[in-house]
């Protein structure tokens, strides 16, 4: 076999196909976690009769979709809305092209498996362009349903994504001043070698780019597209079945995608925190810490659940869960900390930090009421836009003064 | 070359967000309303005409599904209403328990309003919270008179029972924990950044419009009109209570939200002096066993939470009424409508049909 | 249905009597027990439900349109003043910007129909002065057919009563805005809220004869969408009735 074909183009493709096989069903147990987190917020108990404690529910939504009946409005333009849809989803699955998610390659029977699809030198600019690729399957939507509630929807929510593109741009670009490459590796290697992740030097930046991924990605509070109370869903009222649900697809592939460049960008991607305190290295093997954290919370919280001891229980596993972890990484116990693999560590802190930015998106839908629509143009372009350019000059003139 | 057209957008009569089977014919200009006209009478049952068919006992279920969401406050002016036409004088204890109910009602209905109101602006955890506070509301209903929300709770008269036992102590320890509770939606809302920007200055109502549009209730007040039923006219032993009455200055929505904020506070006031002084006694008057109040009319008005509940009865000697006429807040506040959303964007007609706090059953009928 | 005795309206129009000069003005609060005779109005002198109330209105309207009034009742504690209909905006204006009255808020307007009478319809006002607090009723006769004009000159606020009376009565407004139904749908054709329309369904749908009348009984056929049709038998003639 000709193995640069393999290394070049099977893996690739293999790693491809596994994203967008597993994606999905990672996309539905997001959702799963939506309504679990929401639900708690709002002192209710949010999906638990499908599976136990609903963890079958996403199964049953998806199974629901396929087989919902699949309605096209009598005078839409059936070529149109059967596009827009993948119109949509495309670009936020692409985008997911660059994003790596651990530091070292590793090997598999012999091949080479980088922790990327492909590490474009240009990913940044390449990320900002099938972003605003996503926008066109929305005004499709809209103007293809033949429907006055979903060309509002699709008119506000494209003006509204429109102008938020450019206070992301801008505030992406002190990382790239600051890390001096485009390419997502890069990027993460030079808070690496910098040792500190950007968020300090870009606190200003950092929210301007989170509060214009909220709004790119049309979550509360700049839901008003797809506000329930005001245009019943927006541009996608009138879907249904297979096609709605790649619409939230998009969306939430949309928010990891986000996500992951905030975490990548900002928060060191898959480094480790405390990379230079004394004694810390027992942190680089993170899920050989938060493993045991976990479980043992977890078994805490189940116990809690049939003794009715409020969250104690919980709480006990987890102390006991941290201090099992830190044992078993601080001595190295049965060799673990230096057999695991970095990938695997690389892959835990990554995904720990995605994590918590989806929580927070979460958190936001819990809290906040919806900008209108005014109030929401105003804001990006009257306050972010002047707020991240600021920012890219400060960052310049710290530069050249600083080096 | 280009032209704009004037877009005819119709919301309703089936949204989630227009309270009930409201519809609303809006022309826009882009995202601003040149013309508002609301549909009516989806919910028209004809309650009016029925009466006419039916003994002064069996009318009062029909006063509960017209504002169902404050089904008390209907009872009550019905009730005082042919109490009025006969000349009868309810017993102080039932005057005070009827006090208490009210206020309760008020205090339900505004949570109702208040999470209804801040889901339609996006903010949904309010809504679970104030349905948390509402149940338990609706539990001490239930304990009284056996419904949580049609309650058909009193008799022309007084009331058919005491309390149970145990209700008074129960109303206590709400009024103990509610303001606390109180405290949970304000901070989520009151000082919230875009719950106000969404809010102030957002369908304005000035106070000489609202009283020529016969404007009532918390939006009246909202504009700064010192008007409520209680105070003006009172009736089942208000005045023997101290509270205030809430004002705003300027009739935006965020004073509309003020008012009724602040009036759920003076409600928990009026049920604390209540259950201090409630007196002993019986709880219902002497009332013949057929009620036919002497031929002749009354008008009796009792402040509901959405406003101005007037009860119109002519009577004529018999065991029906010749003529029953609802004087319903809502219909009245929905006219004022289209003066407060001209100009207005169209999102903020739901914020504003949410702040004037309509019940398509007051308004149909 | 309209025979029905329960629902027939009272003898005479004024059927609460004229208040009595000679009756001692008791505090027009005052509420008694109910009368212990269960069926007809009190008498005249001791009612103190027909009490004469102060009204500060009723003495202007007696000093300033004496010949526009056909009477004042007073009922539990109101006054209620029958005018003309010639001049009724002007009154209406008068008692809106009066110094001393100030009716600025029309709480309620409606209409009350009596076949029996002359003029079966009557126009019910009800005012409320917010600065000044205190209350009026004004009521005006209307024929059949005959147009009333539209108080939402002098209270914008009567807009939509007077659609709803206009689409549940038939009464038509001179001067409205925009005199269309509002609670029926824009086809409905009758209005419902008059005494000759049936309680239940349209009136094409009830026919009804009274055929045969004998000592006893009166028997009716009578075609109800709900109810079936078919000869139906009263028990007593002068009994409650089926209704």
């Amino acid at each position: 076999m000709d193995t640069p074909l393999i290394q070049t183009v099977l893996i690739p493709a293999l790693q491809v196909l596994l994203v967008i096989a597993i994606l999905p069903l990672g996309i539905a147990y997001l959702q799963l976690v939506e309504r679990k987190v929401l639900g708690f917020m709002q002192v209710r108990l949010a999906p638990r009769r499908v599976g136990w404690h609903g963890l079958l529910q996403p199964i049953a939504d998806a199974v629901k979709l396929l087989i919902k009946e699949d309605i096209v409005p009598d005078k839409a333009d059936r070529f149109l809305f059967t596009l827009a849809p993948i119109v949509t989803v495309i670009p936020a699955l692409a985008g997911l092209a660059v994003i790596p998610i651990a530091g070292a390659p590793f090997t598999l029977f012999g091949y080479t498996v980088r922790p990327f699809i492909t590490d474009l030198n240009v990913a940044v600019l390449y990320l900002l362009a099938i972003s605003s690729l996503g926008i066109y399957g929305i005004i499709l939507g809209g103007w293809a349903s033949n429907s006055k509630y979903s060309l509002l929807g699709a008119l506000r929510s494209s003006a509204q994504m429109i102008s938020y593109e450019v206070p992301l741009g801008f505030a992406i670009i002190g990382v790239l001043m600051l890390s001096g490459s485009a390419s997502m590796v890069e990027i993460v290697n030079s808070q690496k070698t910098a040792h500190v992740w950007y968020i300090l030097p870009q606190l200003v930046g950092f929210f301007c780019y989170f509060i214009s991924a909220v709004a790119e990605t049309n979550r509360v509070p700049f839901d008003l597209p797809e506000a329930e109370a005001e245009l019943v869903a927006g541009f996608h009222t009138e879907y249904s079945g297979m096609k709605f649900a790649f619409f939230f697809l998009a969306e939430y592939t949309n928010m990891i995608v986000v996500s992951s460049i905030a975490t990548i960008l900002f928060f060191g991607g898959w480094l480790r925190p405390f990379p230079n305190a004394a004694g810390s290295a027992w942190l680089e093997n993170g899920w050989l810490f938060f493993t045991p954290l976990i479980l043992l919370g977890f078994v805490g919280w189940l116990v809690d659940q049939k003794a009715g001891t409020g969250l104690n229980g919980m709480f006990t596993g987890l102390a006991a869960g941290a201090v099992l972890g830190f044992l078993l990484g601080r001595f190295d116990v049965g060799g673990l900390a230096s057999a695991s693999v970095p990938v695997l560590s690389g892959a835990f802190w990554f995904s720990l930090k995605v994590s918590i930015f989806l929580f927070v998106y979460i958190w936001f839908r819990g809290t906040y009421p919806r900008y209108r629509y005014d109030q929401l143009m105003s804001l990006g372009w009257k306050w972010l836009i002047p707020l991240s350019v600021l920012n890219v000059l400060v960052t310049g003139i710290a530069m050249v003064l600083f080096g | 070359m280009f032209r704009t057209e004037e877009m005819d957008i119709n919301m309703g009569p089936q949204h989630p967000s227009t309270h009930g089977v409201l519809r609303l014919k809006l022309t826009l200009d882009g995202e601003s309303i040149t013309d508002m006209r609301p549909v009516i009478g989806y919910l028209h049952r004809g309650v009016e005409k029925l009466c006419e068919h039916r003994t002064f006992p069996m009318i009062e279920p029909l006063t509960d599904r017209l504002d169902y969401v404050a089904a008390i406050s209907e009872n009550l002016g019905y009730c005082g209403a042919v109490e009025k036409a006969m000349g009868v004088v309810v017993p102080p204890r039932a005057q005070y328990i009827r006090v208490i109910l009210a206020e309760l009602q008020r205090i339900a209905s505004h949570l109702l309003w208040l999470g209804t109101h801040a889901l339609d602006l996006g903010a949904m955890s309010v809504f679970f919270y104030t349905f948390r506070e509402r149940e338990l509301i609706l539990d001490l209903f239930e304990a009284f008179c056996g419904a949580r929300l049609t309650y058909n709770s009193m008799r022309i008269g007084g009331l058919l029972e005491d309390v149970p036992a145990g209700w008074l102590d129960r109303v206590r320890h709400f009024i103990t924990i509610f303001p606390g509770r109180e405290k949970e939606y304000e901070d989520l809302l009151t000082v919230n950044r875009i719950f106000v920007g969404r809010t102030k200055d957002v369908g304005v109502l000035a106070p000489q419009d609202a009283i020529a549009l016969g404007v009532s209730g918390p939006s009246l007040r909202g504009s700064g009109v010192d008007y409520d039923v209680r105070r003006a006219q009172p009736y089942s032993s208000y005045e023997q209570f101290e509270f205030d009455v809430p004002l705003g200055r300027q009739g935006d929505t965020y004073d509309r939200y003020l008012v009724r904020m602040e009036e759920m506070r003076q409600s928990c006031r009026i049920i604390r002096q209540a259950l201090d002084r409630l007196p002993e006694g019986e709880v219902r008057a002497k009332v013949p066993k057929y009620i036919k109040p002497p031929a002749g009319e009354v008008y009796h008005v009792v402040e509901s939470p959405r406003g101005e509940q007037g009860f119109h009865i002519v009577t004529s000697g018999g065991e029906m009424p010749y003529r029953m006429r609802f004087r319903s807040p809502s219909f009245v506040n929905l006219q004022a409508l289209p003066s407060m959303c001209k100009g207005q964007l169209v999102a903020d007609v739901v914020a504003v049909i949410g702040s004037i706090d309509i019940v398509l059953g007051d308004v149909d009928r | 249905m309209t025979d029905d005795p329960n629902n027939q309206p009272p003898a005479s129009p004024s059927a609460g009597s004229p208040p009595a000069p000679a009756a001692p003005p008791a505090s027009s609060a005052a509420a008694p027990p109910a009368p212990a005779a269960p069926a007809a109005p009190a008498a005249p002198k001791a009612d103190p439900l027909k009490a004469k109330v102060e009204s500060r209105a009723v003495d202007l309207l007696h000093e300033r349109f004496a010949d526009q009034v056909v009477e004042v009742l007073y009922h539990a504690g109101d006054a209620l003043v029958r005018l003309r209909k010639d001049r009724f905006l002007e009154i209406a204006r008068m008692l809106r910007d009066d110094q001393e009255l100030r009716f600025d808020y029309l709480s309620n307007l409606t209409a009350v129909h009596w076949p029996q009478r002359p003029q079966p319809f009557e126009m019910v006002y009800h005012l409320f002065s917010i600065t000044k607090r205190h209350r009026l009723t004004l009521k005006m006769d209307l024929g059949e057919g005959e147009e009333a004009p539209t108080a939402s000159v002098i209270w914008p606020t009567a807009n939509w009563h007077e659609r709803e009376v206009f689409d549940l009565f038939g009464i038509r407004f001179s001067g409205h805005p925009d005199l269309t139904r509002i609670l029926m749908t824009d086809e409905w054709v009758g209005h419902p809220l008059r005494k000759d329309y049936p309680l239940e369904g349209k009136p094409e749908d009830h026919l009804q004869y009274r055929e045969v009348t004998t000592a006893q009984h009166v028997y009716t056929y009578e075609k109800s969408p709900i109810r079936g049709f078919g000869w139906k038998k009263e028990i007593e003639k002068t009994g409650v009735g089926k209704g």
